[in-house]
């Protein structure tokens, strides 16, 4: 009994981070507008995060639609911060045409 | 007399050169009204033709014209098609290998099934992020074995904070999380001591707290992970994430780096978690059935009759990517203090440790020659060792020490043909050295 008391205050906190998380990602749903160095600053994390680990793939490898998913699942792995994580994508939508 | 008739001869004269003049014009009028109307007719039939070629322009010009319109809306369609990104979105990547493996040691020569690797994510707005790899691949003895690598769902709760439920890759050190894929490792394996029967911990079921923070100019990252922990087994602390915990314990496990420069990354990591005894865990039967069996490779030990113990890891590793060079090392060390052992006797086992560690450098040879096919090439050397101490049996199947060098060959940035000689030095006396020529073709989609 005193085991399962023990791990209460974990579940709590992670209903508060998850509480808080979605109140937070709702309030990030409402897009940015695209700066115009928003490229410029997309090519060089590029550049640089992606590079960390693995090469570069060509930016016509993937849609928009991928693309934003796969920069997503990058961010999370890689702990990009989120407003670099879309400077990254709206580099790679641009260069996919 | 004579003066009329010089008037007359004058009147005469007049009288001829005025009926001259006035015949002559009249014929020439006749000749110029008939070239006027034979050009009249001409310019009319110009017109007419004129008029018919300015026609059948309008009417192509107005087929053109209609033409690019519908150009113009597929075009536009198309565009709009490709920049559509839907609320749920999703991506399927992942990677595969295959190879071939030559020994002068125990192992016999053989072609290696290698591994697929599909990893799919699944997206829903900017809220949440799924994703799951599993990992497939022919066992020695010829069975299918499929292995749920991570299944995640990514809350992402702000800028600079994401929240990883479910079983994820684990955070410690960078080899495990970040390299292992075959497309991204520049080797053709795991560096001795890292992988799995190794002591990095391979994933962990629970939750994790990560993201990047900038400070200033620099970026600091961190990823703090409670999870069910590791487990002792007949192979040893088993590092893999498990689907129940054998202890109500949970483990505390994470990662924080810095880049003090763009290029280079230090990080420190950390495990902690107690170990609980077999026994328990053997009373659980439908998890047992779900062990596996194939442990060929894995060392045998006597952890099994370890009571209760602290585990306890920590470790550094650093990275240093600029222009070609691919710099990398990382340290780990883990230890066990048993607590009961035997309580009845005051049995206290001896206390178990490990070490694992390796460097690697690979340069790129881009750029260095104006061939095609150098600049594809990628040398690369690693040296690392792993070490365990407090157990006579563990010592003589674990401690190697073990020297890389390889050449890969790039064949577009995510496919690449490496190829290695592997030299294994093995601490126990009785275990013969090895050499191995390693071969593998790995394709990251």
């Amino acid at each position: 009994m005193r085991k399962k008391t023990e791990f209460i205050p974990f579940l709590l906190l992670a209903g508060l981070v998850g509480a808080l998380g979605f109140s937070a990602a709702t309030a990030q749903t409402t897009k940015t507008k695209a700066d115009p160095q928003q490229f410029a600053r997309g090519a060089k994390a590029w550049a640089k995060n992606c590079a960390r680990c693995h090469n570069m793939k060509s930016a016509q490898d993937n849609s928009d639609e991928e693309w934003h998913v796969d920069v997503t699942h990058m961010r999370v792995r890689a702990n990009i911060p989120g407003d670099v994580a879309r400077d990254i994508e709206a580099f790679l939508k641009a260069s996919n045409k | 007399m004579r003066a009329i008739s010089y008037w007359g001869v004058a009147a005469s004269m007049a009288t001829a050169v005025a009926s001259a003049s006035i015949t002559a014009p009249l014929y020439a009028q006749d000749i110029d009204q008939a070239q006027l109307l034979e050009r009249l007719n001409s310019l009319e039939s110009e017109i007419q033709k004129l008029k018919q070629q300015l026609k059948e322009t309008t009417k192509q010009a107005e087929e053109t014209k209609e033409v690019a319109k519908k150009a113009d809306r597929k075009a536009s369609k198309t565009a709009k098609s490709i920049d559509i990104v839907r609320p749920n979105s999703w991506h399927l990547a992942g990677y595969a290998d295959v190879g071939i493996e030559f020994s002068d040691g125990e192992n016999a020569d053989t072609f290696t099934s290698g591994k697929f690797n599909p990893a799919f994510h699944f997206q829903y707005k900017d809220l949440v992020l799924f994703e799951s790899e599993f990992q497939v691949e022919t066992s020695s003895t010829g069975e299918t074995e499929v292995t749920l690598e991570y299944s995640q769902l990514d809350f992402l709760l702000h800028d600079n904070a994401v929240l990883v439920a479910g079983k994820f890759l684990s955070p410690v050190g960078q080899f495990q999380e970040r390299l292992h894929p075959s497309w991204i490792n520049r080797m053709t394996n795991a560096p001795a001591g890292f992988g799995h029967g190794g002591i990095q911990p391979i994933s962990e079921v629970g939750l994790m707290l990560r993201g990047g923070v900038p400070l200033g100019e620099k970026l600091f990252t961190y990823s703090v992970a409670l999870g069910n922990g590791p487990r002792s087994g007949h192979d040893g602390v088993e590092l893999e994430g498990f689907g129940r915990d054998d202890n109500s314990n949970k483990a505390l496990s994470g990662r924080l780096a810095f880049f003090p420069l763009d290029d280079l990354e230090i990080g420190g990591s950390f495990l902690t978690a107690k170990i609980a005894p077999e026994a328990e865990e053997a009373a659980d039967e439908h998890d047992e059935a779900e062990e596996e069996t194939d442990d060929h490779d894995e060392p045998a030990s006597e952890l099994a009759e370890v009571a209760e113990g602290d585990y306890d890891l920590w470790g550094f590793d650093m990275a240093y990517t600029r222009g070609n060079w691919d710099i990398r090392a990382e340290y780990l060390t883990a230890d066990l203090k048993g607590l009961g052992g035997d309580s009845d006797h005051d049995e206290v086992p001896e206390p178990l440790s490990w070490k694992a560690w390796y460097a690697q450098v690979a340069y790129r040879l881009s750029g260095v020659t104006e061939s095609a096919f150098i600049h594809r090439l990628e040398p690369v050397v690693r040296y690392g060792r792993f070490t365990a101490e407090g157990d006579h049996e563990l010592e003589e199947e674990l401690n190697e020490k073990r020297f890389n060098v390889g050449l890969n060959y790039w064949v577009s940035p995510s496919v690449v043909v490496k190829s290695g000689l592997e030299f294994r030095n093995y601490y126990a006396d009785e275990r013969e050295d090895d050499t191995r020529l390693q071969l593998q073709l790995s394709y990251g989609f």
